[in-house]
């Protein structure tokens, strides 16, 4: 009774919603061609300039164009409005010439121009990715030669250019100099909108942060589309808590989850019918962070008993149940850069008792209670803490662990002070190339950031990267990221434990799938929807 | 009682100061730097002290709060540092939703928990007793994101009766006409019934989550307060006098014994404003707990400061309901003022 009349009254619902209340499944049931329901996370902003963390990638790399993307395997920047380059021999300067024909979603012709006010709009807000372009470039030497052409002249040579290109999104200057109040370069209008050329747009008003974004295909798109029926819309709906994302990709309210789903759920998702769990091999991984800065461990060995105390295997195989891979450096294994055969530290207690005895010898204060600081809301930082804490007791070490916010952790490692002795951190892609783990890790310059915050100063260790970061043969490149990589290693600069492989389950309907490189900047372009 | 609410709303002018400049201070001396988390993981001091200085973060702290006064002042709560919205428009979203999560939660609570605590008082140590109170201990007991979860699987994926989450399904639109932002209502204003009852299947799983420990709760002040009532010397003169027993209980003693559980209500509504963050979460409920939490993880000021005292200007209305209430049914109260 209670059943029927529940029915019933989802029913009545039904009836007076019109069919856009029926939900997925029933779509499904009667051969509809339903959205693409994004069930992953969801930036705070639309703005591709301001933020860059993973869900920011699926708007950027979707609605907008860059000069550049990320493709092949392995993974290069290719391409994409930028029909010819030419560089001078110097490494200086760089002349674009643009694909023409090129439509922002209101019609109106891309051109050298936007190429111009985007990037100094990226350079006059400092935020995103414009702190990799520190001191290489400046506004003004950005200049349109052409309506399709773009000079570029670099303060020094940067030769991670090119893999930061791609998280620079062009914009419509006519579009944004429009919405322009109080010269905050549209900061505020562009926040809810968009203003780029990419195969979406964005639904007007639909954008809510953290909840709700709608986006249609565009479809002028200059590129294309390559299916037939390819994904008319994307309805984003984020689903917060894992539980019941879980629960409503099985259910088939969502397509798609976040690249995070818990290894304890992997079996059940493998047999839910009508869903996929793809796995997405990453360039994200997973280090202790020491300050290097403070005794005792500005010592070596005291360094080298911590890392050797760790038990990555049993971290890795049973805590994680080997959704990840070993990484012993502090470059992803897979990417260029990385030494072969690079072995690192393994958990060996006696050959840690060697090096504690040798920093002991050294003077250095071994027996100080030392601190380790895991995430609020990251469980796997409070067990990877845990288990150090009982290794580190099978020494004679004392570890406190305390817990913090991401925004506190954030403001700790500012200052060399109020930095922790140890905390939990992923190192993620911003752009892809051995200086996003290396240089903006390990050199002075990063000291004060919260990626610097080993505090580690080497001078030599300076030299390679500063030289590996202004040289433009790869090859030589590639020589000194694994002469930089092997030192940090021989100095234990940092414990690093695991490169990640991202899970996410995809309903089987939607083909096509195929991961990002730098989180959820999938190319919704490619997907369509099984018939 | 005009005078009762006169003085009541004169009370929370000083609470809501107060509350501004402890919150203000609070969020200042906590340990995070909004200009650190805006700038990312990869900016250096130098770039993070001049966000710091363009959001006016380097003043000291005395002149950052009169600004922040003044703003307040001229009815501008500020925009978020990341959605660049203005607030008051998050917040005009945000406390409908939450409003009408705690109205349909109260509504069940109060229904279930009152008939409940009377019943199990009239019953005093009797097996109907028993089942009650246990079922209320366990009610109490339950943590309500495991509920939730429990809830979900049974009734959204097993017999899939109710939705699993949100306010509306995906691709509904909102009410055409926002008339109390509660959807359910809206709906049912702008003559469209269908889809008020689908907004209404929504509110079902997330309220039912919240009512269990309230309903124990009001069952439990409700079954004291009856025992206690039905002690005194005018339960026993109406005895004598004849009165039939349902009257006796449910006119007299139900109105004699409302006193406590109708504070305990109003304190109760107070948590839901704010306390409901797990359950917005679990089911996707886009209110004020889920809006002030998120400001928190990333150190917004603004949205943290004027949700809070959104938050407790609702609840300051809702206790001086409270208060009202506690006139109607007891007279003395307003005389009292």
């Amino acid at each position: 009774m209670l059943r029927r009349n529940l029915l019933g009254l989802a029913g009545a619902g039904l009836a007076g919603a019109g069919t856009a209340t029926v939900p997925l499944r029933v779509l499904r049931a009667q051969g509809g061609n339903p959205a693409l329901l994004w069930g992953g996370s969801m930036s705070r902003t639309l703005d591709p300039h301001t933020v860059l963390d993973a869900p920011s990638g699926l708007t950027r790399s979707n609605l907008y164009d860059m000069l550049y993307v990320y493709g092949g395997t392995p993974v290069e920047p290719r391409p994409l409005l930028v029909k010819e380059m030419r560089a001078s021999d110097s490494g200086l300067v760089f002349d674009f010439v643009l694909h023409e024909g090129v439509r922002f979603h209101d019609g109106t012709e891309l051109t050298a121009e936007d190429v111009v006010y985007s990037f100094r709009r990226l350079l006059a807000l400092r935020r995103g990715i414009a702190p990799a372009f520190q001191g290489v470039l400046v506004a003004d030497k950005i200049e349109a030669t052409g309506r399709h052409s773009v000079r570029m002249t670099l303060e020094q040579p940067f030769s991670p250019l090119f893999s930061c290109l791609p998280l620079v999104a062009i914009m419509n200057r006519r579009l944004m100099e429009a919405n322009t109040v109080n010269n905050d370069w549209g900061e505020a209008w562009i926040a809810g909108n968009d203003a780029g050329s990419g195969p979406y747009r964005v639904v007007a008003g639909s954008f809510r942060a953290l909840q709700a974004l709608d986006m249609e295909a565009f479809p002028e798109y200059w590129r294309g589309w390559p299916h037939q029926r390819p994904i008319r819309q994307v309805i984003c709906r984020p689903v917060s808590d894992d539980a019941t994302r879980i629960l409503a990709v099985e259910r088939g309210d969502i397509d798609t989850t976040t690249g995070y789903v818990r290894p304890d759920v992997h079996d059940r998702l493998r047999r839910a019918p009508g869903v996929t769990l793809t796995e997405e091999p990453q360039l994200r991984t997973f280090l202790f962070r020491m300050h290097n800065g403070r005794a005792p461990f500005n010592n070596v060995d005291y360094r080298k008993a911590i890392s050797h105390a760790f038990p990555y295997d049993v971290f890795i195989d049973r805590m994680l149940r080997g959704t990840a891979e070993r990484n012993p450096g502090p470059l992803p294994l897979t990417l260029w850069g990385s030494p072969a055969g690079l072995e690192g530290y393994r958990h060996d207690l006696d050959a840690a008792r060697r090096h504690l005895d040798a920093a002991r010898r050294a003077g250095a204060p071994v027996d100080r209670e030392i601190t380790f600081t895991s995430l609020v809301g990251f469980d796997e930082t409070d067990q990877a803490a845990q288990l150090l804490q009982a290794q580190l007791r099978r020494l004679g070490i004392t570890m406190r662990i305390t817990r913090a916010l991401w925004a506190n952790a954030v403001q700790m490692t500012q200052s060399e002070e109020t930095s922790p002795d140890m905390w939990a951190h992923w190192a993620s892609t911003y752009y892809i190339d051995p200086d996003n783990w290396t240089g903006t890790f390990y050199m002075r310059a990063a000291l004060g950031s919260q990626r610097g915050s080993s505090w580690y100063r080497d001078d030599e260790t300076d030299a390679l990267l500063h030289r590996a970061r202004t040289t433009l043969d790869r090859g030589d490149r590639q020589r000194l990221y694994e002469a930089a990589s092997r030192r940090l290693v021989d100095q234990a600069v940092d414990v690093w434990i695991y490169n990640s492989r991202a899970y996410r389950a995809v309903r089987s309907r939607i083909r096509g799938y195929q991961p990002g490189y730098t989180g959820d900047d999938v190319d919704l372009r490619n997907l369509w929807i099984e018939a | 009682m005009v005078r009762l609410v006169l003085r009541r709303l004169l009370l929370v002018v000083p609470v809501l100061f107060g509350l501004l400049v402890l919150v203000f201070v609070l969020t200042r001396i906590v340990p995070a730097d909004p200009a650190a988390m805006l700038a990312g993981e990869q900016a250096t001091p130098d770039r993070i002290a001049i966000l710091r200085s363009e959001l006016g973060l380097d003043q000291p702290l005395w002149v950052q709060f009169w600004r922040y006064l003044a703003q307040v002042a001229a009815g501008d709560f500020g925009t978020s540092l990341y959605t660049h919205r203005a607030v008051v428009l998050d917040l005009a979203e945000k406390l409908p939703a939450t409003l009408e999560l705690a109205l349909a939660t109260m509504t069940l609570a109060i229904g279930l928990g009152v008939p409940l605590g009377v019943i199990a008082a009239v019953n005093h140590n009797r097996w109907l007793d028993q089942v009650i109170r246990l079922s209320t201990i366990a009610g109490l007991a339950i943590a309500s994101f495991w509920l939730a979860i429990m809830l979900q699987l049974a009734f959204s994926m097993w017999l899939e009766w109710l939705p699993l989450r949100g306010r509306i399904a995906s691709g509904v639109p909102p009410p055409p006409i926002t008339w109390t932002g509660m959807y359910t209502l809206d709906y049912v204003v702008a003559g469209e019934f269908g889809r008020a009852l689908h907004a209404a299947s929504h509110l079902v799983l997330p309220s039912v989550t919240l009512a269990l420990p309230a309903t124990a709760t009001i069952a439990r002040f409700m079954r004291s307060s009856v025992i206690e009532t039905m002690q005194k010397d005018f339960v026993a003169w109406e005895r004598a006098s004849g009165y039939p027993w349902r009257v006796i209980v449910w006119r007299y003693a139900l109105r004699n014994s409302l006193s406590a559980t109708v504070t305990q209500i109003g304190l109760l509504f107070g948590l839901f404003l704010s306390g409901s963050v797990v359950v917005e979460a679990v089911f996707g409920w886009p209110g004020l707990g889920d809006y002030l939490f998120n400001a928190l993880l990333i150190s917004d000021y603004q949205p943290i400061l004027a949700a809070t005292l959104l938050i407790r200007a609702v609840y300051a209305l809702v206790n001086i309901a409270v208060d009202i209430a506690q006139a109607v049914i007891d007279p003395r109260v307003a005389e009292q003022v």
